[in-house]
């Protein structure tokens, strides 16, 4: 507990040059300020300092609902006061790094290396580097193992920790799943932290023991002599074999901020929300999330709107958006949108819908919600055919999809956009070609339909991201296409795209394959996002930073291959460098996922029925349902 | 706008920004106001159309970096309230570094705010400022002039036609006030650009100035 009092500001002549100055600033209503609570703690203890970092800018950072929770998580804690760190700009940080200037706290000003806590979450795997450079810009030591009793605690968490190993040499401990309370354990015990007779070794190990915390420093991993993981190795008898997933299990009892805060300058999403649930019951193969925060767990409706009014009131915020990982999927959409729409045409709030399901009601409830405005509708079939989208599992068919096109254009709207994965597991170019047809189909939908009412011009916006295997997902064992390839497939689609009132976008190649190697990395790739950082790399996940070459050197300099990592297809029995994080389903149901993929065959939601992967042990939300027949 | 239709209240509401708040931006700010009317919860007026928003006009868009102490903005309730509750109701919701001065109630004559302001008044402190005030802005003979680029044009400013009453009141410290609003304009940061052209300040001192607009005159005051 270091509590020192090293208050910096920013010269008015940098302010007065950089972009958005305002975002360094702070003093945001309902931003917590307890220099004052402080004092009066010091005296009998001082006040424990947990800095939480964003590995990107302000803008970014802060429309992220994990630092929302947290945030407030944290500063309801009297002994504790959460402060927040983004990386600044390229403008300030060329200043910062001339003039020797530390990373400092948004609310009080404070460098990073005086805080007891730092601690960041993981997002996006190329905010890696910028996870380095702020530990750098705010003098903290890069590596665990180079941090001694005087050094804070370096945390990471967040939706990509199901595979932490990269980072494992930068970080002391992980918060594997929902953060919410295992925080209070961890704060809890380092109250009892004596730094004079305890080492931060020993510290670290009574961390290791709480459900869900994982210390990296502990385990060691072994490779074979052709580079794969072989196994990890145990340093200290009493640290858990696996390290378990902890989630909240009653949502309704969990913390949700009230008083968010209010940002000074625009942000990404500049808004109140609402979390309607965790987890997801589809159980798309490809998707990281709808594995990982399974079970699904709602929030009842008299609360979300409690918790709506509240915010709305408490920030001034004249737009409320509804998060969750699929909101069509809540199971009482209609009664909590008409209680939510009542209050809102009450209080001028605009309700902000993300993509539904393509049924009836949810065009009645966007007639509803923009009376008068029709901006564009958003529909994720992912992949163009449906033998493809039985393999991933992706319960929508061309019929769902027309259908509903048929009831937007007549409905007035003319915007559509469109999202498909190109590189997927088992692919060929007929299912590329497949969405160039229903792309096809869905203008000819509208030129029916114009026959009928003159209709506005129809703008299709057709987007395609490249598959990523992904950690703890049925085709973690999957190749990832190579950059060629997905040249190839890309420049296929755009051939057969050529329709008027068709725009096609799609993601960088370069990106998405550094991306893959990360995403499936080991400890070795550790040294590689150091190396990536050390020549310059920083926000790499902005394109205008993103440099390939840097990747591919640090790469080849490590003696390491971008395809061994992303392309290679892995056997069913290969050990994963992640499988010891324990994501809440087994490897029994994954492999059985993947292999019913092969086949074509589709799972139904978890809804409708159990497919036993492996989260009934937390005996919570859409579980519960099966727990009676699973008896029998 | 202009006239004060029937269950339609407008007041003239003056706030000040102190340096930590100074560096929001303008469009930023105005966004700031809407969500503390929000919270505040008063019966705002809205605008008509497709996105009706709460009518709120500002007398003079500030700069970023600049301070304000008694800067007016006009907002329309549907309901009369009394002016001090409104103050401290907006007081009690603005994040710090912003505080609401003074709120009236206007009753008659009612103009929009943009239209009535012709001069403000600044304070600015910077490096030798004063100094080089008394020895060459002073001095008439010695000429004084910035230009500024926008939109392709560029445009000259005579920086003594836009001021009146400039004072000395410390080696580092001046006042003056200058013309504002529509008509003729003159932005703080060029009369201070036009002391660095002719090397009476230096480039640094003019960034590192503390700025305060202290007044803004309107017509009729």
């Amino acid at each position: 507990m270091r509590n020192s009092k090293k208050n910096y500001t920013y010269p008015r002549a940098v302010l007065r040059q950089v972009e958005n100055p305002a975002q360094y600033l702070g003093n945001e209503w309902n931003s917590i300020d307890k220099s004052e609570q402080m004092d009066h703690w010091s005296k009998k203890q001082p006040m424990i300092r947990f800095g939480f970092c964003f590995p990107d800018v302000y803008e970014i950072g802060m429309s992220n609902m994990a630092l929302r929770i947290l945030y407030d998580v944290i500063n309801q804690r009297e002994d504790t006061w959460c402060e927040r760190f983004f990386s600044p700009q390229g403008d300030l940080r060329a200043w910062m790094q001339k003039e020797s200037f530390p990373l400092i706290s948004i609310e009080s000003k404070t460098p990073l290396s005086e805080y007891d806590f730092v601690g960041f979450t993981l997002q996006y795997e190329l905010s890696f580097p910028t996870i380095l450079d702020m530990l750098h810009l705010g003098n903290v030591k890069l590596h665990s193992l180079a941090r001694d009793e005087t050094d804070p605690i370096v945390i990471g968490g967040g939706p990509i920790v199901y595979n932490p190993e990269p980072l494992a040499d930068f970080f002391d401990l992980f918060i594997i799943g929902d953060g919410e309370e295992i925080i209070h354990e961890v704060i809890d015990l380092y109250q009892t932290w004596n730094r004079e007779q305890e080492s931060r070794e020993s510290f670290l190990l009574r961390c290791a023991k709480i459900d869900g915390i994982y210390v990296p420093r502990f385990y060691e991993a072994e490779y074979y002599s052709d580079g794969k993981f072989k196994n990890i190795k145990k340093l200290e008898p009493e640290v858990p074999a696996k390290i378990n997933k902890r989630i909240v299990r009653d949502l309704n009892k969990a913390n949700i901020p009230l008083n968010p805060i209010v940002p000074n300058t625009s942000i990404v999403h500049d808004r109140a929300y609402i979390e309607l649930f965790r987890g997801c019951p589809r159980g798309c193969r490809f998707c990281q999330a709808g594995m990982v925060y399974r079970p699904t767990r709602e929030r009842e409706v008299d609360l979300l709107v409690e918790q709506a009014q509240q915010i709305i009131a408490a920030t001034g915020y004249d737009q409320l958006g509804l998060l969750s990982l699929s909101t069509g999927d809540y199971s009482e959409l209609e009664k909590l949108s008409e209680k939510l729409l009542e209050f809102c045409n009450e209080k001028r709030v605009n309700l902000s819908l993300p993509s539904l399901r393509l049924d009836s009601f949810s065009f009645e409830l966007m007639e509803k919600v923009s009376k008068t405005r029709k901006t564009g509708l958003t529909f994720a079939p992912e992949a163009g055919s449906q033998r493809l989208r039985d393999i991933i599992n992706k319960d929508i068919s061309e019929e769902d999809l027309l259908d509903a096109a048929r009831i937007a254009f007549s409905g007035g709207w003319h915007t559509i956009k469109l999202y498909f994965m190109l590189g997927l597991p088992f692919e060929t170019d007929e299912d590329v070609l497949a969405i160039a047809d229903l792309v096809k189909k869905v203008l000819d939908i509208h030129r029916e339909e114009n026959l009928n009412k003159k209709l506005r011009k129809p703008q299709i916006h057709v987007s395609t991201s490249f598959f990523i295997p992904k950690a703890w997902t049925p085709f973690q064992w999957q190749s990832q296409i190579s950059i060629t390839k997905m040249q190839e497939k890309q420049s296929l689609l755009a051939n057969n795209l050529r329709y008027r009132g068709v725009k096609y976008f799609w993601h960088e190649f370069e990106n998405s394959t550094i991306q893959g190697v990360i995403s499936r990395g080991d400890r070795k790739i550790g040294k590689v996002i150091e190396d990536v950082w050390r020549s310059g790399g920083w926000l790499e996940s902005w394109d205008e930073n993103f440099s390939y070459e840097r990747w591919k050197n640090a790469m080849d300099e490590n003696n390491l291959s971008i395809d061994f990592y992303t392309s290679r297809k892995r056997e069913l029995d290969e050990d994963f460098p992640w499988d010891h994080i324990q994501a809440g389903v087994t490897k029994e149901f994954l492999i059985h996922e993947y292999e019913k993929a092969e086949k074509g065959l589709i799972t139904t939601e978890c809804r409708e029925d159990c497919h036993y992967c492996g989260s009934m042990i937390y005996q919570t939300g859409v579980c519960l349902s099966h727990v009676a027949s699973q008896a029998k | 706008m202009s006239q004060v239709k029937q269950n339609e209240y407008r007041y003239r509401i003056f706030y000040a920004r102190s340096e930590i708040a100074a560096f929001t931006a303008h469009l930023d700010l105005l966004r700031l106001f809407q969500r503390t009317l929000k919270r505040a919860d008063f019966p705002m007026a809205y605008t008509q159309g497709f996105n009706p928003r709460p009518i709120m006009e500002f007398a003079l868009p500030i700069g970023v970096g600049i301070e304000t102490r008694m800067e007016p903005f006009d907002v329309i309730l549907t309901q009369m309230l009394e002016a001090q509750n409104i103050k401290n109701k907006l007081n009690q919701n603005l994040p710090n570094g912003i505080e609401i001065m003074k709120v009236e109630l206007l009753t008659k004559d009612i103009k929009n705010v943009m239209s009535l302001v012709y001069a403000a008044e600044y304070e600015i402190e910077a490096e030798n400022l004063g100094e080089a005030v008394e020895t060459y802005y002073f001095d008439v003979s010695k000429p004084l002039i910035v230009s500024r680029e926008r939109k392709g044009k560029t445009r000259t400013f005579i920086i003594r036609e836009y001021i009146k009453d400039m004072q000395v009141l410390n080696q580092n410290r001046i006042k003056f006030i200058s013309k504002a609003g529509s008509q003729a304009n003159l932005r703080p940061d060029l009369f201070l650009k036009s002391l660095v052209n002719v090397e009476q300040i230096s480039k640094y001192a003019a960034l590192d100035a503390i700025i305060i607009r202290k007044k803004v005159y309107l017509k009729g005051d």
